[in-house]
């Protein structure tokens, strides 16, 4: 293999420089989980890293009043492991807890999660479905953009290649507030989603508002489901609306068939998800 | 580039291609061959090693981002309290058919007791939900982390 010229800085600011000087054919490593094979497989063949993982000021996990802050570093495990998380974005937990193994997670980072864009990443429909906010930095500037809307494609989202990420934010669930992760894979664990859906909304008795609904692996991106989410609001919860809603995810899911599944069950499946979830953190207390 | 390791309490200092991956120090430059490769993709969990106190999978660790840091490979497991109570419980339950993954299964094993000293089932299963064994002998395995946590305990 050609040797590959690897920048390992110590400081966001060094960091930057090196991004904005390499410019092209610079590629941003943080775990490294999914670049790693990439590289060693061919596929992805970079003329330099830059390895951020040693970027420390980028891995936290702080409350700043109704918000939670997470630097785009801080691993899927400490993520998943957080008090703070657990408490307030229990959803998240659910989602990253199916993200590979124990040892991948940590490894891998929930910056690198998302700006990897790939349509079945399991942190992303939670993070969608909070309406997290990202903070993206370059030598230039720093801007914060919403995440929904951030992805194009698979593998393509809305950073430019002078900008790192470094922080997640999203405002905390209170203690009315419901949600859930639910996705089907052929395994338990170490499998990827063919079907993924997050849920988030108010509570008060069975009346739901403030819904937000999130598909991840049946579409070239992770996608809202709008509909879904309108469709919900304001309504009382009972297994009938479940069912109605179930059949306008369906709808709202635009799958295609690959190697892990077909169109049609996994549009079926977001439906299914979605009544599971709902059956789950509405009828248990 | 010069890597420096500290692997099963020993100082070492190595020249390494960057984009070699920490397995491929271990076996091939330290002669560490207990860790094995698998899948070389994340997906089997045979490389398992603890990295500053962390399961991590080896094969995903490009050398340059291991410089510096601590590494326990299944050779030194030995000399750890936990890490010997399972060697010997895994023995003793007969958790070892073709023994390819177990290095691998002990590391994650020995990360799991390092932070859920007396596990549940359900608490095994998602430590050890890592690693593969295609014999899958895999109830034989969770005994042996009961075992040893019962034996660490008492």
């Amino acid at each position: 293999m050609r040797e590959i010229k690897t920048y390992s800085p110590r400081s966001l600011e060094k960091a930057l420089d090196i991004l904005t000087e390499q410019a092209a054919g610079v590629k941003v490593i943080a775990g490294g989980t999914d670049l790693v094979v990439q590289v060693l497989e061919r596929k992805k063949d970079p003329r330099s890293l830059l390895d951020i993982s040693r970027l420390e000021e980028l891995s936290y996990i702080r409350e700043d009043g109704d918000r939670i802050r997470i630097g785009a570093l801080t691993t899927q495990r400490e993520v998943e492991k957080s008090p703070l998380v657990t408490a307030h974005a229990p959803l998240l937990c659910e989602g990253i807890r199916l993200v590979g193994s124990p040892q991948l997670r940590n490894s891998c980072t929930l910056g690198g999660n998302i700006i990897n864009a790939s349509p079945v990443a399991d942190s992303v429909p939670p993070l969608m479905a909070l309406d997290a906010e990202l903070t993206l930095r370059s030598v230039y500037n720093e801007r914060r953009v919403p995440l929904r809307g951030f992805f194009n494609g698979p593998g393509d989202c809305g950073i430019e290649p002078y900008e790192l990420l470094v922080e997640i934010s999203f405002a905390k669930l209170g203690p009315g507030h419901v949600s859930f992760y639910e996705r089907l894979g052929q395994r338990k664990f170490l499998s990827i989603s063919k079907v993924g859906v997050a849920f988030k909304a108010a509570r008060e008795g069975a009346g739901l508002s403030d819904v937000a609904v999130s598909l991840g692996a049946v579409a070239p991106t992770v996608i809202l489901a709008p509909r879904t989410a309108a469709f919900l609001e304001g309504k009382e919860y009972s297994a009938a609306v479940a069912g109605e809603a179930a059949l306008i995810a369906e709808e709202e899911s635009r799958a295609i068939t690959d190697i892990r599944s077909t169109s049609s069950y996994r549009d079926r499946m977001a439906g299914a998800l979605l009544l599971r979830g709902l059956a789950r953190v509405m009828e248990s207390n | 580039m010069t890597i420096k390791l500290k692997v099963n309490g020993k100082n070492v200092e190595l020249e390494a291609s960057p984009t070699r991956t920490l397995l491929d120090i271990l076996r091939e430059e330290l002669g560490l061959t207990g860790t094995k490769e698998g899948c070389r993709k994340g997906e089997c969990g045979a490389c398992t090693v603890l990295m500053n106190g962390k399961a991590v999978l080896s094969c995903l660790v490009l050398a340059v981002q291991a410089d510096g840091s601590e590494v326990i490979t299944v050779e030194g497991l030995e000399k750890d309290r936990i890490g010997k109570a399972l060697q010997d419980a895994y023995v003793d339950a007969g958790a070892v058919q073709c023994g390819y993954c177990i290095p691998g299964f002990l590391m994650s094993s020995r990360a799991l007791l390092a932070e859920t000293p007396d596990p549940t089932l359900g608490e095994i299963k998602e430590g050890l939900s890592g690693n593969i064994c295609r014999c899958t002998g895999y109830t034989k395995i969770f005994d042996a982390v009961k075992l040893a946590a019962k034996r660490l305990a008492t």
